[in-house]
């Protein structure tokens, strides 16, 4: 009896302290006198943080629309039973850490996502775990936001049926870092975002693409792992892109593409790793793009380059391992290739100054003839096909003398 | 002569084969848009364009079809048919002409262009007035997606 | 019968030919399982041999086999025997030789490294194709008593199916590209057994991710145990037919 007062004298002193001071730490769970965090919302003021303790909690609908940072201590589990939106950001400066969030519901129109951030700016969403959600994260007009380090797992079967893991729309200034996606549509999802630092995520066995993103400019993509998804990362109809580091493995299938280009301008692709993907890099209107010091290795094609690019500069690239260096369906003169190390280069080097004499032409006869007819796949890899291109590497007549290397690397550039 | 009368034969069957040629469904997932490359996953907004040889060409929105169409990859004069999925009904693909459109940017069709398209005009005006859209034309649906 | 195909396969073994031809499979196929890195590259590699060696080794010697031998087929028509058992005694041991050869040279590396479903279609389509080369031999040499002109026309033939038909397909593809004629080429290639078998074990490998559509189209129609079978029984008429006709025109042969 005694102590029931007491806790009620407790509670009665903690609100008041509300009305008091700034800033309280509100503690919620399912043994403290809040029991549910959207109670615990509805007490709090704006700079007030909130901790949620361990549990299990069925709570639809959360709306955020407060500055409050909410942490979850051990993972607090907060399920939407297939049913809901979960966690919807509505205020600005907004913290949301340390939860377990589970089972968001399913939509076309409305997209419900895990957590979801509307029009709002400096979110932090950190270190929570989402798992078997419709959306992961999804931000739409969020500036200055940041997630990092969310583990974001889905079990997707069908496109339709799921997702993205972290779907950003019309955005601007967002830093992605240090999560882990699996089993979405798109591991990571980018339309209308920019300025944004896209920065050591590993995006693994997502349906469609690791990594998509459409008129997205200004933005970096550093250090990521796009591995094992259906059809590679595409990146579309944008300017000024960066991306350093990163790796592209193991992207294989009818329709996969280590990283698909089209129409990008005034980029930067150097030191990526590009190993057996179908196509390691794919490009068509691309221009003004610099792709230096990149490893393709193990690829069906390296490069797949389109006769719509132009001014596209492959240097100091390591040519390594692939069935088909380069495959186009035009004369591309006027794109680079000088200076790259081609594993298939069979010239010589009289001055030894580890540059071959000759020039190397990368593209085969058979891969510019499928790129203009592609039921002539049929003769993939038979005897006539390995003749004609024997034939025309020895006196090159239809494929475009211009697209040659003059200055191979007669070893294995170190990158 | 062999060579003359297998070709003879070939063509007979290409011109037989052209004649009955029928849209292809769609495989959501694994078939590639013709236009934009990407894999073709979102099945409210897939079309396809039928060439009168009878070669099929798939999209994931109207907007790739139109620009691919108009922009410059084929003879417009060659194009046959141009068959555009229901927005409400699951994967089934319908003549252009017997089509209803309806823009709004939230439906988020995969490229953007944000248009839908219903074989039921009682359906598309049930849609509009759900998320606020125009209801357009086919002429107008080129004009804005070849603007863009 | 069995008696003429007893003595045709000790004639053949006692050959010094088969032989080398089993040992040449057998080095060729094990090096190029030891120089790939992975069995599935050594497969593809295997795969050339497979349509480039084996036909040409099996129209050139049963040709030159019949033609050696048109003086023993002479002994055994003077005695009573039946002019069909006689040539298809000869075909039965033509084809057991190469078929076992082929076996004993490429089948066994391919069971060791990569004994799978591939590796097993790989070996049978081989073995397949031996036996249809030796009867489109058997057919050459009904239609020309000269040895000169059999041996010519052998290679024309392994010429054809080895090189020619596949630019002939070519330039169909180029012709109608503005056709749908993904599936009519599919059609054309079960003209030519060498293809068609190319085709089977291609889309079966990591490799036919390369064929992008077309490649998937192909997968749809031949990819599945229906199209495997459908295909393999093409395979059977190809030696067949060849076979039928050459008999028909040796019950009339005046020889």
């Amino acid at each position: 009896m005694k102590s029931s007062t007491l806790k009620f004298f407790n509670l009665f002193l903690f609100l008041i302290s509300f009305s008091i001071l700034q800033a309280k730490t509100i503690y919620a769970g399912k043994n403290q006198k809040i029991k549910s965090l959207t109670k615990a919302i509805e007490y709090a003021v704006a700079g007030d943080s909130i901790i949620l303790y361990s549990g299990k909690y069925f709570e639809k609908n959360i709306v955020i629309n407060k500055a409050l940072t909410i942490i979850g201590k051990n993972f607090p589990v907060i399920d939407g039973e297939k049913k809901y939106e979960i966690i919807s950001i509505k205020s600005d400066n907004v913290v949301f850490s340390g939860f377990k969030i589970k089972r968001s519901g399913y939509a076309t129109l409305t997209d419900p996502a895990a957590i979801k951030v509307y029009n709002t700016k400096n979110i932090t969403i950190s270190n929570n775990i989402i798992d078997d959600s419709f959306f992961g994260i999804y931000i739409q007009y969020g500036t200055n936001c940041k997630i990092l380090n969310n583990k974001i797992y889905a079990y997707g079967i069908e496109e339709q049926q799921i997702g993205n893991g972290i779907h950003c729309w019309k955005s601007d200034s967002l830093i992605i870092s240090g999560n882990y996606i699996s089993g979405h549509r798109d591991g990571i999802y980018f339309e209308f975002v920019t300025n944004s630092v896209i920065w050591r995520n590993i995006s693994k066995k997502n349906i469609r693409y690791g990594l998509h993103f459409m008129f997205s400019h200004n933005d970096s993509y550093i250090a990521n792992v796009f591995e094992n998804n259906g059809a590679g990362v595409a990146v579309m109809f944008t300017n000024k892109v960066k991306m350093y580091n990163n790796y592209f493995l193991n992207n294989w299938g009818d329709a996969a593409y280590g990283l698909l280009l089209k129409e990008i301008s005034d980029s930067y692709i150097e030191a990526n790793y590009f190993s057996s993907n179908t196509i390691g890099i794919y490009m068509e209107g691309v221009s003004r793009t610099f792709i230096r010091k990149n490893t393709l290795d193990k690829n069906g094609w390296a490069i797949k380059i389109q006769a719509s690019c132009i001014d596209v500069s492959m240097n100091n690239n390591n040519f390594t391992g692939n069935s088909f260096d380069v495959g186009t369906n035009g004369s591309l003169v006027l794109n680079n290739f000088n200076s790259n190390y081609w594993d298939k280069y069979e010239g010589y080097d009289l001055n030894h100054d580890k540059i071959g004499d000759v020039p190397y032409h990368p593209i085969s006869l058979f891969s510019m003839i499928i790129e203009k007819n592609p039921p002539a796949m049929i003769l993939f890899r038979s005897i006539m096909v390995s003749l004609l291109d024997k034939t025309e590497r020895l006196i090159p007549s239809i494929t475009p003398e211009n697209l040659k290397d003059n200055t191979p690397h007669t070893r294995k550039i170190n990158l | 002569m062999k060579l003359i009368k297998f070709s003879l034969i070939l063509i007979c069957f290409l011109i037989i084969y052209s004649c009955t040629v029928k849209p292809e469904p769609i495989k959501y997932g694994k078939d590639n848009c013709a236009y934009c490359k990407m894999t073709i996953s979102d099945n409210h907004f897939g079309t396809e364009l039928i060439t009168k040889k009878g070669k099929i060409y798939k999209f994931d929105e109207i907007g790739c079809m139109l620009a691919y169409a108009y922009e410059q990859e084929i003879d417009t004069t060659k194009i046959k048919t141009m068959y555009i999925s229901d927005y409400c009904g699951q994967n089934i693909l319908h003549d252009k002409n017997s089509m209803f459109f309806l823009m709004s940017d939230s439906l988020k069709s995969p490229m953007g262009g944000n248009i839908a398209s219903f074989s039921n005009i009682d359906s598309l005006k049930n849609y509009s007035t759900k998320i606020s859209g125009k209801i357009v034309n086919w002429n107008e649906v080129v004009k804005i997606s070849i603007e863009e | 019968m069995n008696k003429i195909l007893k003595y045709v396969i000790l004639d053949i073994i006692r050959n010094k030919i088969v032989l080398t031809y089993i040992f040449f499979l057998f080095l060729i196929t094990l090096g190029v399982f030891n120089l790939e890195d992975n069995s599935s590259k050594g497969l593809l590699s295997t795969l050339n041999l497979v349509l480039f060696i084996v036909p040409l080794v099996s129209v050139i010697f049963s040709t030159i086999y019949i033609y050696n031998s048109s003086e023993f087929i002479e002994l055994l028509l003077s005695q009573p025997l039946k002019r069909k058992s006689i040539w298809l005694s000869l075909f039965n041991g033509l084809s057991l030789s190469l078929v076992f050869a082929f076996i004993a040279g490429t089948g066994i590396p391919i069971l060791i490294y990569h004994a799978d479903i591939t590796g097993l279609l790989l070996i049978l389509s081989g073995a397949i194709l031996s036996v249809i080369f030796v009867s489109i031999s058997m057919l050459a040499t009904v239609y020309t008593r000269d040895k000169a002109k059999g041996i010519g026309i052998s290679i024309l033939l392994w010429l054809y199916f080895a090189l020619v038909f596949d630019g002939l397909v070519l330039f169909v593809t180029f012709q109608f590209a503005d056709y749908p004629i993904e599936k009519l080429v599919l059609i054309v290639s079960s003209f030519n057994p060498v293809d068609l078998s190319r085709i089977i074990i291609l889309l079966r490998l990591d490799d036919s991710a390369l064929m992008g559509y077309t490649g998937a189209v192909f997968r749809e129609y031949l990819g599945t145990g229906i199209g495997i079978t459908v295909s393999f029984t093409v395979l059977i008429m190809w030696f067949i037919v060849p076979l039928y006709f050459s008999l028909k025109r040796f019950k009339k042969m005046d020889l």
